[in-house]
């Protein structure tokens, strides 16, 4: 291939005696799980949501969630992709939801990017907002956290094909916006 | 090559999904291809910005998590009852029974046993009886296990049961079910192995028993509760509404009546014996066959029986399961019932050395040290129970005082340094606020099994076994005038019904939704909520909004429907009804309900 692909740091999974343990109610353990995925959670839901107050709240959520569906775990995907697939549900439940509804739509359809990040990163914050939800949490998972499809698709429940045809349709979107974004731009 | 092959075959090994077939091929078409450059310089920076981001600053959740997770959850879960939804078994053939209100059509009985059995409930101060439990399809090395055991109550809230798993397991290598709850005031344990996926059986089940216990235990506790429904089921039954009656014929020597039911209904009672150990889920729409002594309605004998549906049968085809609608998966039957004998002195043992208990914080003190005066009104020969001071780290002082009568019992809780930003007493999100005439504003949660009054530096609440307007009854005489709750609090937005058809025009809501008690409303912008509650694990939440179009689906299963005339959309996993009529979104959605309960609901509609 032309060109190698950077690896990021992967998120590690945890004991399953502390999965066990924390499922017992022992909070020490559940917190040592808490430590241990809160930023990968609300790195994933403020790149989702575009909205850095709303993904620490949903933040804080998903791991309510996961205290209480903590016993319903069974050991039959990796414990990172059920974590996201969590999160991932609260963020879907909330923009249904009627309290911040009009604030998610707003959300999703206009980015908010941060008023003293560099122009690179405003403009890859543009071109990623511009996805749909469903394309943006495929391609989230796999290039934040490195994901494979199967994983992937094992936080988002879908098929394996579907992540991978989803990752793909992503970067085809990203590639003609940045490439219009670069245009207009030289203009 | 074509372009199009060539981006996808390079997001595909952007991904570590390449294979070296024809890399030389792909390599020399990006080299002559602007646009696949492109894609792949785009797709490189992307990854670069997402995957080495640089963060100002990562929230810390934990302290909020923690303090949020040690208020207890009124309906919580068991591991052996898996989400989902299913469907209900059709209506058997019965008769009419002296003393129960025959209803329905001519081969259908069914009752409403709220009454008989709030009633029975305060008759029970003892049992003393054997058990044997068969359970099948837990693995398929081992179709089916027994257990024999025994329970003993003694009233209002000290019992013990124990079960030993009496398997003939194919080798030494598995490790017996054998499972033993232990409550005895103000103490708690409960042993039994872990549980572990039955995939990775026998080698993942440790070797030795988990126990775990809670000391200092209040009276009562939400976080801890005793499995009462054991003894009588009053959760599962009351506020239930008509049950399906099954016959009347004996067991165990007594005379008994059965009801139908579903496993969700009956998740208290269940809870009790499959929610310590390792044992084989079932489904929350699963049919029970129940037979209850006539006089005590104790449960004698109780069958689950595998729901017929599609999605039940998606539901265990994942797990795994074979089951057979014909047979049942799990049976329960009490046997040598002795109702008025008392349990031995040793029936309530203290933990085994090595349990790890865990402290509750109740401080027991003579109930006129605690500083709650005697409801105004009580049922009669209610008597003073426990009564003391719940202290924990991160929590509120907290003074309570209990009455029982048998196996009933009411549980008064006040504080006086509430700092939450809700109403106290963990009234869940199923909440109704009334007018309770000259106790001011009082608000109801769980289905009426919980009441909570926000008074001027007092906050109380108040919960039971009693029937709803028994509780109403107790919480509105204890001589508090309660005050709506503070604008910035969770429970500032609920309505009633009239209101949120005033704030939301063309509200529709169930003409009748029988076995659910009187929704919670809240109005959020252009959006109502209404949440019943049942008895058991049964709730459902109804959510209608302005809109004409249905957001995307979440889920992979969801399918169409036909709902009120029109397509609608049913998610299985979620088990979300969602559709569009007259200018408004509609969503149902429900844990413990299956499709065909969710459509019967969504017929009921009607304008308020």
């Amino acid at each position: 291939m032309a060109a190698e692909a950077p690896r990021g740091v992967r998120v590690q999974e945890p004991d399953p005696r502390v999965i066990r343990a924390a499922a017992e109610h022992d909070q020490a353990a559940f917190g040592e799980i808490v430590r241990a995925y809160q930023a990968h959670v609300w790195r994933f839901l403020r790149h989702l949501l575009n909205d850095d107050g709303l993904a620490e709240d949903l933040t804080q959520e998903t791991f309510i969630r996961i205290y209480r569906k903590l016993h319903t775990f069974e050991f039959r995907s990796k414990f990172s992709t059920w974590v996201f697939n969590i999160a991932r549900n609260a963020a879907m439940d909330e923009l249904r939801s009627r309290r911040r509804r009009a604030r998610l739509v707003d959300a999703l359809s206009t980015p908010a990017v941060p008023p003293h990040d560099p122009s690179l990163r405003v403009e890859l914050e543009e071109a990623v907002a511009t996805l749909t939800p469903t394309l943006r949490e495929t391609l989230l998972l796999v290039e934040l956290f490195g994901f494979t499809y199967r994983e992937t698709a094992d936080a988002l429940g879908i098929p394996e094909g579907t992540a991978k045809r989803r990752a793909f349709d992503a970067r085809k979107q990203l590639a003609r916006e940045l490439t219009e974004k670069g245009e207009a731009d030289a203009l | 090559m074509r372009c199009d092959e060539a981006t996808e075959r390079l997001s595909h090994a952007l991904d570590g999904g390449a294979d070296d077939q024809d890399t030389a091929a792909l390599d020399a078409h990006i080299a002559s291809c602007s646009a696949c450059r492109a894609f792949q310089d785009s797709s490189l920076r992307v990854r670069q910005h997402l995957r080495f981001e640089v963060l100002s600053r990562v929230p810390d959740v934990e302290p909020r998590v923690q303090a949020a997770i040690a208020r207890p959850t009124p309906r919580a879960r068991w591991r052996w009852l898996a989400p989902a939804a299913a469907v209900v078994a059709g209506a058997v053939a019965g008769a009419a029974f002296i003393g129960l209100r025959p209803t329905g059509g001519p081969d259908v009985a069914a009752a409403n046993l709220s009454g008989p059995v709030l009633s029975a409930q305060r008759r029970v101060d003892a049992l003393v009886a054997q058990l044997r439990v068969t359970e099948r399809d837990w693995h398929p090395d081992v179709p089916v296990r027994t257990y024999s055991g025994h329970i003993d109550y003694r009233a209002p809230e000290s019992i013990a049961i124990d079960l030993i798993d009496d398997t003939q397991y194919p080798s030494t290598a598995w490790k017996p079910n054998n499972v033993t709850t232990v409550v005895s005031q103000a103490t708690d344990w409960r042993s039994g192995p872990a549980a572990c996926p039955r995939e990775s059986q026998p080698s993942c089940t440790p070797a030795a028993p988990r126990v775990l216990g809670n000391i200092d235990r209040e009276p009562f506790p939400d976080a801890a509760p005793a499995p009462l429904d054991l003894v009588v089921p009053v959760r599962s039954l009351a506020g239930g509404g008509d049950q399906t009656l099954l016959g009347s014929r004996r067991v165990a020597g007594r005379s008994a009546i059965g009801v139908q039911v579903t496993v969700a209904q009956v998740e208290p009672l269940l809870a009790g014996l499959v929610g310590t150990g390792n044992w084989r889920q079932l489904y929350p729409s699963d049919r029970v066959e129940l037979w209850l002594d006539r006089e005590s309605f104790v449960p004698l004998d109780l069958k689950v029986f595998p729901a017929r549906s599609a999605d039940r049968e998606r539901w265990a085809a994942h797990r795994g399961y074979s089951d057979n609608p014909r047979v049942p998966i799990v049976e329960i039957a009490l046997d040598d019932i002795r109702l008025e004998q008392a349990p031995a002195a040793d029936a309530f043992p203290a933990p085994p050395p090595g349990a790890v208990t865990r402290p509750l914080g109740f401080r027991e003190l003579p109930a006129d040290q605690v500083g709650i005066p005697d409801p105004g009104w009580l049922p009669l020969e209610m008597a003073p129970y426990r009564a003391g001071l719940v202290q924990t780290p991160n929590g509120p002082t907290v003074a309570e005082r209990t009455w029982s009568d048998g196996r009933a019992w009411v549980k008064v809780r006040e504080t006086r340094d509430w700092t939450g930003d809700r109403l106290f007493g963990d009234l869940g999100n199923a909440v109704r606020r009334i007018d309770g005439g000259a106790a001011g504003t009082v608000y109801s949660g769980d289905g009426g099994r919980r009441i909570a009054i926000h008074g001027g530096g007092v906050d109380v609440a108040v919960s039971g076994s009693l029937g709803v307007d028994d509780l109403f009854r107790v919480a509105t005489s204890l001589g508090i005038s309660g005050e709506p709750a503070p604008p910035t609090w969770a429970e500032a937005s609920l309505v009633t019904g009239p209101g949120a058809a005033r704030a939301l025009p063309g509200l529709l809501i169930p003409e009748e939704v029988g076995g659910f008690g009187k929704p919670a409303v809240r109005v959020d912008g252009d959006a109502a909520t209404l949440t019943y509650t049942g008895a058991g694990a049964r709730e459902f939440v109804l959510v209608q909004s302005r809109g004409t179009a249905l957001a995307p689906p979440v889920e992979i299963d969801a399918r169409g429907v036909d709902v009120r005339g029109r397509i609608g959309r049913y998610s299985p996993d979620r088990g979300e009804l969602e559709w569009v009529e007259r200018g408004a979104t509609f969503s149902i959605r429900s844990e413990s309900l299956s499709l065909s309960e969710l459509l019967r609901i969504a017929a009921h509609l009607e304008p308020v």
